[in-house]
């Protein structure tokens, strides 16, 4: 027993601490990054940055941007004009449509040369806008909230696999409503003012002036869109996120195939823009029009997109608990994306 | 001179009758030198000790000259050990398994079929067991109901039955008739070897390859973590298999995934195995009796999954007499009872396990609250229970029936309630309730036949139910005075079920010794039910009143069926053939899949201590379990193959030595290599809730190739046990949509080694050491720092940030992974009569932190670290068991 309890003893005493894992053993070098999206346009943007390997970087590294790469840039064989715009972007000029077939070849200094390809997708029209209030409940307020839901349908190419982003645009108002009357004419500051205010009378003019507007990419609530994966309330109640990359939405055609559909968006009916400009802000509240935008990407893109979705929302991942994704990446020997895409869009419709 | 001659005749026969007459034998030898040198012997006493011993005087000779001596011109082998003889037959008279030679043949005029079943004193059957003819070498195997049968020619026979852990028993039997016999064998923890060469079931023998057995006495070793034996934890010890996520009961078996095991308790599947997220196995050590695990070459009656068979049988109950155990651990308790409802005919066995840390948390947290000055009072419930009962009933030596249910259940609720005031008069009440419950229940009625002394059947009706509950409430009540402002109320509910209704029937036919055909049909109908919603909520206020509900379900109804028929055939003494064929159906939402595993094996054993063996499989999955996360979470689900997807499948090739050096150690070596098709894996979640509606359509399809080395070795001498195990592994997958190339597994653990040894110190102290050591998971990690594009198009802008980019899947290796667990047992027996054990066990003995994961950081300076995280420091548990 005497020997147990010395042999126990001797095992505490060698007590570890963990192992201590050095950054230097990440074996890796700088890259050549490229993000290049050509469309339907004549104008098209190029970024050409070196990659900063994590273990080489410092507050103090500068931004790595290349301005003298050699890129050698053709649609459909025939190569374009290439202009160097700063910060490492280059523009490129040349009228590009759906079907191009767009390469590049990038060269900079100290670098494997990197290349890709991609293709200019087909647009998918996309129409009928409407747009009425509805109330849901709100996860995030733990309370009923009345949302503006935002409808749009499409017809999906049949027998393609095709990828979408769809994006809802929101045009904000600034401006107020005049009413003139036989001896006087007044202002209301608001819609919502007007509305809750005025009592219509026949012999009154009424006016909604519109001075200004902004735009804005909106963040959409899914729980009415099953094709962009809404969270599920479990998920949701343990606050695992769910955003998408710069408010676009993607889904793929795997289950609706061929067929007509209807997206259904859904926008908080009370969310406010406004613009600051120095220590100012002005709110944009007096209207809202929706604009939804439908855009048919590459596969390429599409993945790229998921990749930095689920990077971003895996929260699991970050504590070894879930796999995480690597980054899509279609540029030979380098980092970046050339992904083709090709966008459609409703008329907009008013709130 | 014909008198000379007779004289001298008859001198030299009397001079000859007197030696003989003098002459001891070999019996009576082994007494003096026991008494003499002081030695001891241990042998079977069916040895022939009683022929005379015709050699020189030992008395002058040294022990090994004299051992020489005694047994040079014997059928008897020795071997030394400290102060023991071990004593046996040689080994190419005693347990060869062969066929007769012709002559032979031609011999025998008629032969007869001895059949019975082998059983220990209580009339528990047991599995595994090796029956044998003595004379002729020829043996056979008890198989999962305790049946065997031997077909064996016209006359007297010495049948032989053993079994690990228990004294073997021989019957002399005459046979002029078919014969049923049951061997009933006595328990001896104390046996000082095991002879390896007499258990057909040993790595040696069998013609499988990568099947292990495990019995109660390998899951109920002195060290337990948190003081409950574990099933899966000892699986976890096995050469070939990852473990996962430390602490947690991850089964990893040739790189497969944890969903790719197929779970077995008394024939009926299980689809959750695990309690507490994966802390403890849903298994109660209590109750079971044998585990049979196969991960390489399956036998042609298992289906279903791609990486393993894990066959748990449990007890049946006590025939005799009434007995069980109470055990009292850290963080559960569990209650075993068994008895004789009819003595000699019907038993029943009745296990209960239960956490009970929520006896202490309820007062703790109502304490805590009544104490607290917050208006924010928290209530924290957690508990699993598991029970497993069985009753068993014999109505004759043909026929036997049972049923077995199992129950096991985890059930976690919330409940916080919130109060806020505003100002004097205004007040707001929020409670929020939250209710989690997963669990499996099983039942299993199995009725065994045996139609001929060769044929011997089961026939198993099944039930399998599985869910996972989860249901939310919050209430909002807001008021002013006494007046109600404000009353909102939000529910949501989750539940994912599975209900499988099926039987299986199957057939053990042995024509003769050198064929053992087993033959089969299952049919399985299974209720897939993931992801059932519904979603409730109110808002009444002074001015109006909105509800919205809103509700979902899916439904997969699928019905799977197959079919199998395998032959092991004993060639000759040196090759033995396992060969099969398992044909599955599969049907979904109209659409049938048909698949044919073949499934062969072969044993070469040019020696009776070494044998090699090769084997091929194939396996198709029909069934996934849909899951983001390394953890066993009640959110995941399973659902079957659709008609837009292939059904996974894997072929497997393993290739293995067995070498016997000496009588105590085993050492085998196996290679293998597997290949698995569309495997599935979800493609686009990050929650722990990846949708069910449209689950099909979200995930990825791809390939693994998995291969690599196993190395294991046993070791046993008097009191002492040692087992050792060394894997080299590779695991690779690749699914094109996530990673266009091949990419390391999480759990690809190039090497593995597990060391365990069991030491009966005293009488009533033993002692249980698992040291374990892994090459580290592998983790992403991010490897470079871009800045991000402005999509979709791409321009140039003010607000554009940086981020890290993952170039590669598992692209980083965790520093390597190592644990020491011990565990003793302190026994005692009372005046009672009653056995009691302390146990103490230490998880982690010298406290090395193992990195569970890793991630980069940020220091001020701006430069990248890597944060390496663990937590799991040693932990100490206890537990108490009373047998009675």
């Amino acid at each position: 027993m005497q020997k147990i309890i010395y042999f126990i003893l001797l095992l505490f005493m060698l007590v570890s601490c963990k192992d201590d894992i050095s950054i230097n053993t990440i074996n890796n070098s700088e890259k050549l990054v490229v993000y290049c999206f050509p469309t339907e346009s004549d104008t098209t943007y190029m970024q050409v940055v070196r990659s900063v390997p994590v273990k080489n970087y410092t507050n103090t590294v500068d931004e790595k941007t290349i301005d003298n790469a050699e890129i050698n840039y053709n649609v459909n064989g025939k190569a374009s004009n290439i202009e160097y715009i700063g910060k490492g972007f280059y523009k490129i000029t040349g009228l590009q449509k759906k079907g191009d077939n767009i390469s590049f070849n990038v060269q900079a200094e100290g670098l494997p040369s990197v290349s890709a390809t991609t293709t200019i997708p087909e647009s998918v029209n996309i129409s009928e806008p409407t747009a009425k209030e509805i109330a849901l409940y709100d996860q995030n307020s733990e309370s009923t909230q009345k949302f503006d839901q935002v409808t749009a349908t499409f017809t999906d190419t049949p027998n393609t696999h095709d990828y979408y982003a769809v994006r809802l645009l929101v045009k904000s108002y600034d401006g107020y409503v005049k009413v003139s009357s036989k001896n006087e004419t007044y202002n209301f500051p608001d819609l919502k003012t007007y509305k809750q205010n005025y009592y219509p009378d026949p012999a009154d003019t009424v006016t909604f002036v519109y001075q200004d507007s902004i735009y804005n990419v909106a963040e959409i609530n899914r729980s009415s869109e099953d094709l962009l994966s809404p969270i599920s309330e479990v998920d949701d109640n343990f606050g695992f996120s769910n955003e998408s990359y710069q408010n676009m939405y993607i889904f793929d055609d795997a289950s609706i195939n061929g067929k007509t559909y209807t997206l259904h968006l859904n926008i908080l009916s009370n969310i406010s823009y406004g613009v600051s400009t120095g220590t100012q802000y002005k709110s944009y509240d007096f209207g809202k029009a929706y604009q939804v935008q439908l855009i048919h990407l590459t596969p390429q893109y599409y993945y790229f997109l998921k990749s930095l979705n689920q990077i971003r929302n895996n929260d699991m991942a970050k504590y070894g608990l879930s796999q995480i994704s690597p980054t899509v990446s279609n540029v030979t020997s380098g980092l970046g994306l050339l992904g083709g895409w090709i966008t459609s869009q409703t008329d907009w419709v008013k709130k | 001179m014909k008198l000379r001659k007779c004289v001298l005749l008859f001198f030299l026969l009397f001079v000859s009758l007197v030696i003989t007459a003098k002459a001891k034998t070999m019996r009576q030898q082994i007494e003096w030198l026991r008494n003499e040198k002081k030695i001891n012997f241990v042998y079977d006493s069916s040895l022939p000790l009683d022929r005379p011993y015709k050699g020189k005087s030992l008395k002058k000779m040294t022990i090994p000259q004299a051992l020489q001596s005694l047994f040079a011109n014997s059928d008897i082998d020795f071997s030394i050990n400290g102060d023991y003889i071990m004593l046996k037959l040689k080994t190419e008279v005693k347990f060869s398994i062969h066929t007769p030679h012709r002559k032979e043949q031609h011999d025998i005029k008629h032969n007869y079929t001895l059949s019975g079943f082998a059983e220990d004193v209580n009339g528990e059957r047991l599995i595994n067991a090796t029956i044998q003819d003595m004379a002729t070498g020829l043996a056979t195997m008890t198989n999962s109901s305790g049946f065997f049968s031997i077909t064996l020619s016209e006359g007297t026979h010495n049948i032989r039955c053993g079994y690990i852990g228990f004294d073997d028993k021989q019957e002399k039997v005459n046979l002029k008739s078919n014969v049923h016999l049951n061997f009933i064998l006595k328990e001896n923890a104390n046996i000082k070897e095991i002879v390896i060469t007499a258990d057909l079931n040993s790595p040696l023998m069998t013609t499988q390859t990568g099947k292990h057995s495990f019995g109660k006495q390998d899951v109920k070793t002195e060290f337990a973590l948190l003081s409950s034996p574990d099933v899966i934890k000892t699986l976890q010890r096995s050469s070939g298999v990852a473990s996962g996520v430390e602490l947690t009961t991850g089964l990893y078996v040739h790189g497969g995934n944890n969903d790719e095991n197929l779970f077995l308790i008394d024939g009926s599947p299980l689809y959750q195995v695990n309690h507490a997220l994966g802390l403890f196995s849903a298994f109660n050590s209590d109750v079971v009796k044998n585990i049979d695990f196969y991960k390489g070459g399956f036998p042609a009656r298992y289906g279903g999954r791609l990486s393993s068979v894990v066959d748990v049988r449990t007890d049946d109950g006590d025939l005799n007499h009434y007995h069980g155990s109470y055990r009292l651990g850290l963080l559960d308790g569990s209650l075993q009872f068994e008895g004789p409802i009819r003595k000699g005919k019907t038993s029943f066995n009745f296990g209960l396990r239960r956490s009970w840390i929520d006896i202490l948390s309820r007062p703790a947290f109502a304490l805590y609250n009544k104490s607290s000055s917050s208006d924010d009072k928290l209530n924290l419930c957690y508990f699993f229970h598991d029970l497993n009962a069985k009753i068993t009933n014999i109505f004759n030596n043909r026929n036997r029936m049972s049923l077995s249910v199992y129950s096991g259940e985890d059930k976690l609720n919330t409940k916080d309630d919130c109060n806020d005031s505003y100002g004097t008069s205004y007040n707001d009440k929020d409670i929020t309730k939250n209710d989690f419950n997963w669990g499996n229940f099983n039942m299993a009625l199995l009725f065994e036949h045996q139609f001929s002394p060769k044929l011997f059947a089961n026939f198993n009706a099944i039930y399998t139910y599985n869910i996972s509950k989860f249901k939310s409430q919050e209430d909002d009540l807001g008021k002013h005075g006494k007046d109600v402002t404000e009353q909102t109320h939000y529910e949501h509910e989750y539940k994912s079920s599975i209900r499988d209704y099926g039987y299986r029937m199957s057939f053990d036919y042995r024509p003769s010794p050198h064929h053992h055909i087993r033959f089969g049909n299952d049919f399985t109908w299974h209720f897939f039910h993931p992801q059932t919603r519904y979603l409730m909520s109110s808002c009444d206020n002074s001015t109006s009143k909105d509800t919205t509900s809103m509700s979902s379900k899916n439904n997969y109804p699928a019905r799977e069926c197959s079919i199998y028929g395998e032959d092991e055939m004993i060639i000759n003494s040196h090759w033995s053939i396992n060969a099969g064929i398992n044909a599955s159906l599969f049907s979904i939402h109209g659409k049938t899949f048909t698949n044919i595993n073949p499934r062969f094996a072969m044993k070469y054993q040019p020696f009776d201590n070494l044998s090699f063996k090769a084997s091929y499989t194939s396996m198709t999955q029909y069934v996934h379990k849909i899951s983001n996360s390394f953890l066993e979470l009640p959110t995941d689900y399973w659902v079957p193959t659709t008609e837009i997807l292939h059904p996974m499948n894997s072929w497997q090739l393993t290739t293995g030595a067995y070498f016997l050096p000496y009588n105590n150690l085993l050492i085998s070596v196996e290679g293998y290599y597997k290949h698995s098709n569309h495997l599935l894996q979800y493609a686009s979640w990050s929650g722990l809730e990846p949708p069910a509606a449209r689950w099909d359509k979200a995930v990825m399809d791809g390939e693994g190739r998995f291969y690599g080395m196993e190395l294991d070795a046993s070791y046993k001498i008097s009191n002492f046990l040692l087992r050792g195990s060394y894997t080299l592994s590779w695991n690779q997958r690749k699914y094109e949509e996530f990673y266009p190339k091949w990419y390391f597994d999480k759990f690809d653990n190039r090497h593995k080694i597990d060391l365990s040894a069991r030491w009966q110190i005293t009488h009533s102290i033993s002692a249980f050491a698992d040291w374990t050591f892994h090459s580290g998971n592998h983790i992403t990690i991010p490897t470079q720092y871009v800045p991000m594009p402005n999509v979709p198009e791409g321009k140039p802008s003010e607000n554009s940030t940086s981020d890290f980019i993952y170039e590669k899947p598992n692209n980083f290796m965790l520093p390597n992974y190592h644990r020491l667990d011990l565990g003793f047992d302190f026994h005692h027996v009372t005046k009672h009569n009653h056995e009691r054990i302390f146990n103490v066990s230490f998880y982690n003995a010298y406290c090395h932190f193992n990195s569970m994961y890793a991630e980069v950081k940020q220091k001020q300076d701006g430069h990248f670290y890597i944060k390496n995280h663990a937590y799991i420091p040693v932990i100490p548990s206890f537990s108490y068991t009373i047998k009675f």
